[in-house]
């Protein structure tokens, strides 16, 4: 690939007609996808990824057992053919609950990332933008956060609001927007010293609309990043809430519940705990994959 | 013989009761030995009154003295009190080094301890207690009736607020205790009851006797009481230590052991794991749930005794959508319990029926009598239509403790086809039970509550389901925990009737008709009652099985 | 120097006045009705009125928080209504019993990430610094549940080397041993990751700098130049990523003494936070605040006394 064209777009002059600026970026975007497609690390983590999203859409076409139905005759029974991986203490199919537990985590995390990412993206936006003492206090403040272990910090929102996921979508959330705001607004003045924003500037376009048209489709591809290295690290904090008891509730299939209950039964049911705990480990890992591969793409 | 032991003579003859129930029977109504014996053998067994402390394995050769015994138990995360306790870990702490009047063994047959002979009056209303002579306190001084009667001075009164307090509710209150002589106590109470000696003895816990100046609060300094064991050192999260009582009553033979030790820890798995490494020797009261890797375990023997250990699936029956008893009777048929008595305790637990006699009680009606409600989802729909509706939703509220959590689920997952539609909230056990005026065990609309062992039906019934024990609206009346806000006059009746007779007939004739209008209405559902387990190193003995939240370890050793 | 110190005193002492404050907030102020929710929603609502304003809720904020924060510098921690023990004792035992399970692991940890680290600068590019910087990426990105589930099962369940659960160590090395490295191993994953980053990185920029240049020049042996140079100048980075991660590991310990019913401050704020028991839950946490800060410090102080541009810099 022409890494040549790919640094020139990086600052498309400020003279450029609109059409052609819009048709730049849709080549640099085919670029990126075939470059995408070409990494190794991308495709695995995709894969990987791909298979949990697969299962968290068609689990009730797909278990071979109804996930919440319980067998108070077959408890804690060690994996066989009838039961691939088990079953738990409630005599419940492990299989079908590791692959109906894929869609609670992939609605939290996916929904506070989202959600992050919309306050992360304006408030960054707002203080790389315009600076001045607002963004000094903004920054003090989140530095002064950032010291704050954030799973207490989780911990005690969620005590405070109630256990529920709605909670927990809004507190990773809302932890995410300063995080993401902090990677957004460095792009943002690394971009407001260019020449299209002057030019905008010149043209007497207002603040908001050279934030939102000008400054934003350039800086897609910081953001894009955060965002996957956010999804990683929100799958962590909401699998972990879970297993913390502060998310979602028994019967639901989600995994860090299921390790959370499983606990108990480790030495006599450890299929219990370990199939759920893989289960996790190759979503958080493909997600991280995904997030390298991208950054790659993006840096060559 | 007098008229009760004749009448348990001929009860026996007839053959209507077992040796066991027989025994129970005898002991609570304190028959003399001769009588005692003579009613064994119209039953024909052997005459030997000693139950031993019930140890599955305490003919293993000779007693070996010496050692220290461990004990592994859940931390009582609080100072501990005799007059205050109410969980395992307090009143086991207790027990090591103080003494009851009356003690139980594992098949609830009373064995005297500070008391020596028992006997009601005419009417059960009055009850002597002759008290042992010559015991020592663990400090030297000489142990008297007036230690007794200051002891149940104490609980009973409402200004100190022992935890025996519902215990005693309208059977003994606070000045009916008279000294009679230096050997001598009576007890005088409000009404009838058959099963006094009950609440003397370790089922009513807090009946500990203590020095007559004991000021509460300093019972963890050591040193008090008349038991076998003195205590030294006290952690609230740490544990306790022991040394034998040179002065003990039963001396010299008695206890084996030269010191006792209790550890504390947070939660079952450590314990599991604690006595499958060897560092204790006894887990005296091991839920079967997470405690399963026991039963394999070459180097433990788990011990299974029936108890009256159970749950109350409650049902508010002042609140909707429980107001009709169909509806009620319709979560009852949805249950598929020998299921759960598998799922949830591996088959260690008698199937329950929806009223509180207790299989183990001698007199209990049995499924003849009361037939077992059995799963009958077609039932259960045309109940829940006969009340007029076809699905029901519910929130079970409940607490993270033993198997009730997965009790929860099951009844939820059982009662969905017949149309309940339940949704959980499994608290933490400290925020179930609450205090003060916010106590979800006693306000939940539906519940799940655990009740320990007690000695006699009463001591449940009274106050959990006579319309006296019904929760005030600001639960300002302590020790009501008619968790279902049940009230049946005729249910109160016949429960007086059957605490205050002695006949043996009668009282089965009332228990059954009692239990048939509580299965009947179901304040609340009874699935199951729990065989109780205590695991011990293969190498102890002389330890009672049960009842697994007592502790008694003057006859135990180590070989 | 004493400038130095002195500024960023004052900047942890800010620091923790607005991390208290949002202790504070999201405690007492978050829930709407602090009465509420310690009486539970059984209580009548004469009693609840009666315990806000027994608590002053009925008060201004910034007077609410004097109050409070007060109360908390005097040691008047109060008694927990749930557990029914004096606050004081048990929280501080309990962090107690975590910095020795903290501490454990940040000594087993940092010289192997450092030394790591090192080594995967001094093979930069080779098989050697892949295999440390994905191992470290991946160990970094795994829950700590899922890390202690797997070596429970395997160390505990499988091998039976370890106990499935631990306990406060006696003071015996094999006990320590014993009771804490199955608990440690998923924290020293996640520091793993993050230190064994930062030493490599910092060896990598030493390397490529003049002074190294010049040491190798002069015909140093590499030992020496590693040793005396390129070893100094990537410690620098290491201390302040490994006073960074004590935040973490705080944060860690949540789950991994829940994992292992290992009785620490984690596990205690896990608790009293589910049972809204808010006397032990704010002292807990604004411990955790001050030693946070406390690391913070010291680590700022040893940089500027290692490497004197800091001091200069700021």
């Amino acid at each position: 690939m022409s890494t040549v064209e790919q640094s020139d777009l990086a600052g498309i002059p400020g003279g450029t007609a609109p059409e052609d600026v819009a048709r730049l970026r849709r080549a640099r975007r085919v670029e990126l996808l075939r470059g995408l497609l070409h990494s190794k690390t991308f495709m695995i983590g995709a894969a990987m990824v791909a298979v949990w999203v697969i299962s968290a859409l068609l689990w009730r076409w797909i278990t071979p057992y109804n996930p919440q139905a319980v067998d108070p005759i077959n408890t804690l029974k060690a994996p066989s053919s009838s039961h691939w991986f088990g079953t738990d203490n409630l005599g419940r199919d492990v299989f079908s609950r590791v692959i109906a537990g894929a869609a609670p985590v992939l609605t939290v995390a996916p929904l506070a990332t989202a959600l992050g990412l919309l306050g992360g993206i304006t408030l960054g936006l707002l203080t790389g933008y315009y600076r001045g003492w607002v963004d000094d206090v903004f920054s003090r403040l989140v530095d002064a956060l950032l010291t704050f272990p954030l799973i207490i910090l989780a911990v005690l929102v969620l005590a405070s609001l109630g256990r529920s996921p709605r909670n927990v979508i809004l507190v990773i959330g809302i932890i995410f927007t300063p995080l993401i705001a902090r990677t957004v607004r460095s792009a943002v003045l690394v971009e407001r010293e260019r020449e299209y924003v002057a030019a905008a500037q010149l043209r007497g376009e207002r603040g908001p609309r050279i934030m939102v048209f000008e400054i934003l489709p350039n800086i897609t591809g910081p953001i894009t990043v955060e965002g996957t290295i956010r999804l990683g690290y929100a799958i962590f904090a909401a699998a972990t809430l879970a297993f913390l008891g502060l998310g979602i509730q028994d019967p639901s299939p989600d995994w860090g519940l299921q390790v959370a209950n499983a606990r108990a039964y480790v030495q006599i049911a450890w299929w219990m705990a370990i199939f759920p705990a893989l289960a996790l480990s190759t979503l958080v890992v493909g997600v991280n994959l995904i997030a390298d591969g991208i950054r790659r793409v993006l840096e060559e | 013989m007098n008229d009760y032991e004749y009448h348990l003579y001929e009860e026996a003859k007839s053959g209507r009761m077992s040796r066991q129930q027989l025994l129970v029977r005898a002991t609570m109504m304190g028959v003399s030995l001769p009588a005692l014996t003579a009613i064994l053998a119209a039953c024909g067994s052997s005459s030997s009154s000693s139950s031993g402390g019930g140890g599955g394995s305490s003919s293993a050769g000779a007693v070996k003295r010496g050692g220290t015994g461990v004990f592994g138990i859940t931390s009582p995360a609080q100072d501990v009190d005799p007059i205050t306790m109410f969980n395992t870990g307090s009143i086991m702490t207790t027990q090591l080094a103080a003494d009851y009047l009356v003690f139980p063994d594992a098949n609830y047959v009373m064995q005297p301890r500070l008391a020596t002979k028992w006997q009601p009056g005419a009417k059960p209303d009055e009850w002597t207690f002759t008290i042992r002579q010559g015991v020592l306190w663990q400090d030297g001084s000489p142990f008297t009736v007036d230690d007794v009667v200051a002891s149940f001075d104490r609980i009973t009164d409402p200004k100190v607020g022992s935890a025996a307090l519902s215990a005693f509710a309208g059977v003994l209150s606070n000045g009916n205790i008279e000294k009679v002589d230096d050997q001598t106590v009576m007890f005088h109470l409000d009404r009838p009851y058959g099963d006094f000696p009950t609440l003397v003895s370790s089922f009513n816990y807090n009946s500990v006797i203590l020095p007559k100046d004991y000021k509460e609060g300093t019972f963890t300094k050591g040193g008090i009481g008349t038991g076998p064991f003195i205590l030294k050192t006290f952690s609230a999260d740490q544990g306790a230590s022991y040394v034998k009582n040179p002065k003990y009553w039963g001396g010299p033979t008695l206890p084996y052991l030269d010191a006792v030790q209790i550890k504390y820890f947070a939660d079952t798995p450590p314990i599991v794991l604690a006595i499958q490494g060897g560092s204790i020797d006894v887990f005296p009261q091991v839920p079967y749930q997470g405690s399963q890797a026991l039963f394999s375990d070459a180097n433990i023997h788990v011990s299974e005794t029936p108890s009256s250990e159970y749950r109350t699936l409650q049902m508010r029956v002042d609140q909707d959508p429980w107001k009709q008893k169909e509806v009620r009777q319709a979560l009852a048929y949805s249950l598929d319990r020998p299921g759960l008595v598998q799922g949830l305790l591996g088959g260690k637990a008698e199937l329950g029926n929806d009223h509180a006699f207790a299989p183990i009680y001698p007199g209990s009606p049995t499924s003849a009598e009361v037939p077992q409600r059995a799963q009958d989802i077609a039932k259960a729909k045309q109940l829940l239509q006969t009340a007029g509706m076809t699905s029901v939703n519910v929130t079970l509220t409940t607490e993270q403790f033993l198997e009730i959590p997965q009790y929860a689920q099951y009844v939820k997952q059982m009662a969905a086809p017949a149309g309940f539609n339940i949704t959980l909230d499994v608290q933490p056990q400290t925020k179930f039970y609450g205090t003060g005026a916010n106590q979800p065990w006693l306000q939940a609309n539906f519940g799940i509550t655990d009740w320990g062992a007690r000695g006699v039906a009463g001591q449940t019934i009274d106050p959990a389901y006579l319309c006296s024990s019904v929760p005030k609206p600001d639960l300002s009346n302590a020790g009501a925990w008619n968790s279902a806000h049940w009230c049946d006059p005729q249910f109160d009746t016949l429960v007086k009737q059957f605490e205050g007779e002695a006949d043996e007939q009668k009282r089965k004739t009332l228990a059954v008709q009692a239990a048939t209008i509580q299965n009947e209405e179901v304040p609340d559902v009874i699935a199951y009652w729990i065989n109780e387990l205590r695991a011990t190193r293969t190498n102890v003995h002389g330890l009672a099985v049960g009842p697994t939240f007592h502790l008694d370890a003057r006859e135990m050793w180590k070989a | 120097m004493g400038r130095y110190i002195l500024k960023r005193l004052g900047l942890s002492l800010i620091t923790l006045v607005i991390v208290s404050f949002t202790v504070f907030a999201a405690a007492e102020v978050l829930p709407g009705d602090v009465a509420r929710t310690v009486l539970g929603p059984y209580a009548s609502q004469q009693q609840v009125d009666q315990l806000n304003h027994k608590l002053g809720t009925d008060q201004p904020l910034v007077k609410r928080y004097l109050t409070w924060a007060g109360d908390f510098i005097k040691g008047d921690w109060g008694t927990s209504p749930i557990l029914n023990v004096p606050v004081r004792p048990l929280v501080l035992d309990r962090l107690k019993n975590s910095l020795i399970l903290a501490g454990f692991a940040l000594l087993l940890i940092v010289p192997i990430s450092v030394l790591l680290g090192v080594l995967a600068a001094l093979n930069y590019g080779g098989a050697a610094d892949r295999i440390i910087t994905i191992t470290g990426l991946s160990f970094v990105a795994l829950p700590e549940f899922v890390v202690g589930t797997f070596v429970i099962v395997i160390f505990a369940v499988h091998l039976g080397w370890f106990p499935v659960s631990s306990s406060v160590p006696d003071a015996n090395p094999v006990d320590i041993f014993q009771q804490l490295l199955l608990p440690s191993i998923p924290l020293m994953f996640v520091l793993f990751g993050y230190i064994s980053r930062m030493a490599r990185v910092g060896t990598v920029e030493s390397l490529r700098s003049n002074y190294t240049r010049t040491a190798v020049l002069k015909g140093l042996p590499q030992r020496q130049v590693v040793g005396r140079h390129v070893l100094r100048n990537s410690l620098l980075p290491t201390i302040t990523v490994v006073s960074v991660q004590v935040g973490y590991l705080v944060g860690g310990l949540v789950v991994v003494e829940t994992l292992f019913s290992y009785p620490g401050i984690g596990q205690l704020i896990l608790n009293a936070a589910v049972s809204h028991d808010l006397p032990v839950l704010e002292p807990a946490v604004l411990m955790i605040a001050i030693i946070y800060l406390v690391a913070n410090f010291i680590a700022d102080v040893l940089v500027a006394v290692l490497n004197p541009r800091v001091r200069l810099a700021t």
